[in-house]
């Protein structure tokens, strides 16, 4: 636990937006240090749709913000070209929708003139039969259909990209560091008091504090006496072990809001809810109400959901900013830049709230315009155009890769979604033979060792998070107890530690799966208790 | 929510793309582009991926439970592990077309064997055709 005393800026955050600041920032030239009080991406950013879109929504609203959204989005996909993926819609229109084929066909026409900020197709209308054919799980009775392309990306890793590439470009981070008091100078902030993993406290001096701490930002700024006004919202998506449908499809749910089922990488998310939400976002639980909300959502549009197998829920809070009345579906996803010296009289004090995660580099360099003008520093931004770390180049075949590693092809086409051009330095800590830890997924020992050494990845929860550790079908039951020896010879974890790490993670990852498990899934977990008796 | 002007302004310049759309849907009744046009145009993303008795199957193929029992019963497809089939192959389907290599070799797997030793009666022969299906795409 080491941070020089003195930056130019601390950013307290490190989701995605708060990850990107500290890039921007950093490749500005500007001295950051970047603190996150659990992991990178754990809050609201991973726990989002994992989506890269434009915003067709917004259409009804404000066609400037619709623009700005594709405009920003297609800068993320040509920068973080290996972790993106195309999304592709089928929006069904059934009987009793609120919009009708006509009405749906007239959207996608408008959104049709965004869609090459963001290199991506126009619609294409369907008939019934045509849109059955091409997604055979789609309710009988639909009237047509359209198309519409957005992209999907991992957002731990979106997240961990923008923090490893601030980090190459000078900056500090550190996950696992809890900021546990502003610094204050009358009614300036000028530095934070933190407290790392191992439990040392410390203080660091900065010119300017960064609140990028999304639901948690009304907390961080009464810190200072200073006052962020969210009004946050719950969401909880349903996740499948795999890709359930050839395309992603929209539907409505019992209230008219619209309801996403998205085939990512090799999951797929159902979803969302949108609730007000007044509790603690550090402690979401998922109600029963709230997955059989989604679930019947999807029994009109795509009744075979319910047959196939979900592995967990995830939950998050998003931190939208503050309106009077609006249903929470119906508020704005704006975002906010407050320079508390205006509002509050507290200066040195920025926070960046509200948005989306299709938004947040643009929220970054709004958010570093402004305390560049602080810091007096010239340098404009190159977010827009630099890659991120792994998108620098071509990838090479996975194949060829794969048998000059001594692994399969699979293994090493879903480490180049993670890591992209830099796959194989990856591969190089253990070079010929490094096998599998875990096999659904399918993660490579050598993955884990770097991730371990390079990717600060301190808990078994944080190796979920940064390389999908157990986030496949056996939810851990195969790989949970090797992992935690190969990232605990990396940490120097004794033997009890590396159990108590493994019962730590299983335990974390049993509120995600019981509300969801069927039958199989009780199975599975019985089986996998009877394999770990002993374990409290 | 966002300006009322703004709002007033989006919607009628959505209500002006209505008219012409259906101007248009009455001059022009083109029929639909379809299901040509979207496999062309997304052939190389590899995103149609089932047909729909392949789908209709999928349901039973996820009801691995990670047991092991079918890698004790069946050795290996070339050099994938038979319980890789279900819980590793049959989840990125669109990627698979990058992973030929790994069936190549010998397949000594008695996949109908280690069927019917599975508890919970995945269906291994069409997870396996279907992985293979796909790789050899």
């Amino acid at each position: 636990m080491s941070a020089p005393s003195a930056h130019d800026v601390v950013v307290i955050g490190g989701g995605v937006t708060g990850a990107g600041v500290a890039r921007d920032l950093a490749r500005r030239g500007a001295s950051v240090l970047l603190l996150e009080k659990e992991d990178y991406g754990g809050g609201t950013s991973g726990s989002s749709s994992c989506m890269i879109h434009g915003g067709p929504r917004y259409l009804q609203f404000d066609w400037k913000t619709t623009k700005l959204s594709c405009e920003d989005a297609g800068k993320i996909v040509r920068i973080a070209r290996h972790m993106v993926h195309r999304v592709v819609f089928l929006i069904p229109v059934l009987p009793g929708d609120r919009n009708n084929l006509e009405r749906m066909e007239t959207a996608m026409e408008v959104y049709d003139r965004f869609q090459p900020l963001k290199l991506s197709h126009p619609h294409v209308r369907l008939n019934p039969e045509q849109a059955l054919e091409l997604e055979p799980g789609l309710a009988p009775n639909l009237l047509g259909a359209v198309t519409m392309e957005e992209w999907g990306v991992d957002p731990h890793r979106l997240a961990w990209a923008n923090v490893q590439d601030a980090i190459e470009h000078g900056a500090q981070a550190l996950n696992h560091t809890r900021v546990t008091g502003l610094l204050r100078d009358g009614a300036r902030v000028v530095g934070v008091r933190y407290r790392g993993p191992d439990a040392a406290t410390g203080e660091v001096q900065a010119k300017v504090v960064v609140n990028a701490t999304g639901p948690w930002s009304e907390g961080v700024a009464r810190l200072a006496d200073a006052v962020v006004k969210l009004r946050p919202a719950k969401g909880v998506h349903i996740v499948y072990d795999r890709r359930l449908s050839n395309f992603a499809v929209s539907g409505e749910a019992v209230d008219g809001r619209d309801i996403l089922m998205v085939p990512h990488g090799n999951f797929t998310l159902a979803g969302t809810t949108d609730d007000d939400f007044y509790g603690d976002p550090d402690d979401l639980d998922v109600l029963p109400d709230e997955v059989d909300y989604i679930l019947e959502g999807f029994d009109r549009v795509f009744p075979a959901l319910r047959q196939h197998r979900a592995v967990r829920v995830t939950a998050g809070v998003r931190p939208t900013l503050f309106q009077w009345r609006p249903n929470e579906d119906d508020l704005s996803r704006r975002y906010e830049i407050i320079d508390h010296r205006k509002p509050d009289g507290v200066s040195g004090l920025v926070t960046v709230t509200g948005g989306k995660l299709s938004m947040y580099r643009l929220m970054a360099e709004d958010a570093t315009d402004l305390i560049a003008r602080e810091l007096r520093i010239d340098e404009r931004c190159t977010t827009g155009t630099a890659p991120l770390p792994g998108s620098e180049a071509d990838l090479e075949p996975a194949a060829a890769l794969a048998r000059a590693h001594g692994l399969t092809a699979l293994a090493v086409a879903r480490l180049q979604t993670r890591h992209g051009c830099r796959a194989a330095a990856v591969l190089d800590v253990k070079r010929g033979t490094s096998g599998l830890v875990c096999r659904c997924e399918p993660l490579s020992e050598a993955e884990l060792i770097w991730a371990a050494r390079q990717e600060q990845v301190l808990t078994l929860a944080d190796a979920f998070r940064r390389v999908g550790l157990a986030a496949g079908p056996c939810a851990g039951a195969a790989c949970v107890e090797r992992a935690a020896q190969v990232i605990g010879r990396e940490l120097d974890w004794s033997p009890s530690q590396q159990r108590e790490a493994a019962c730590d993670f299983i335990k974390s990852l049993w509120v995600g799966r019981a509300p969801v498990l069927n039958r199989r899934g009780w199975a599975q977990e019985e089986l996998s208790y009877g394999a770990r008796r002993g374990y409290r | 929510m966002a300006d009322p002007r703004q709002r007033t302004a989006a919607l009628a310049r959505l209500a002006v793309a209505y008219a012409r759309h259906q101007v248009r849907r009455t001059i022009r009744r083109a029929p639909p582009r379809g299901v040509a046009e979207v496999r062309a145009r997304y052939a190389a993303d590899h995103y149609e991926h089932l047909t729909a008795r392949e789908r209709a199957l999928f349901p039973e193929m996820s009801r691995c439970i990670n047991c092991g029992v079918c890698a004790l019963v069946a050795g290996r497809l070339g050099q994938t592990y038979v319980p890789d089939l279900a819980t590793a192959y049959l989840r990125p389907l669109h990627l698979l077309p990058a992973t030929a290599a790994d069936f190549d070799g010998p397949a000594s797997a008695d996949l109908a064997e280690a069927a019917a030793a599975c508890p919970v009666g995945v269906p291994l022969p069409a997870v396996a055709a279907i992985v293979r299906r796909l790789a050899q795409a």
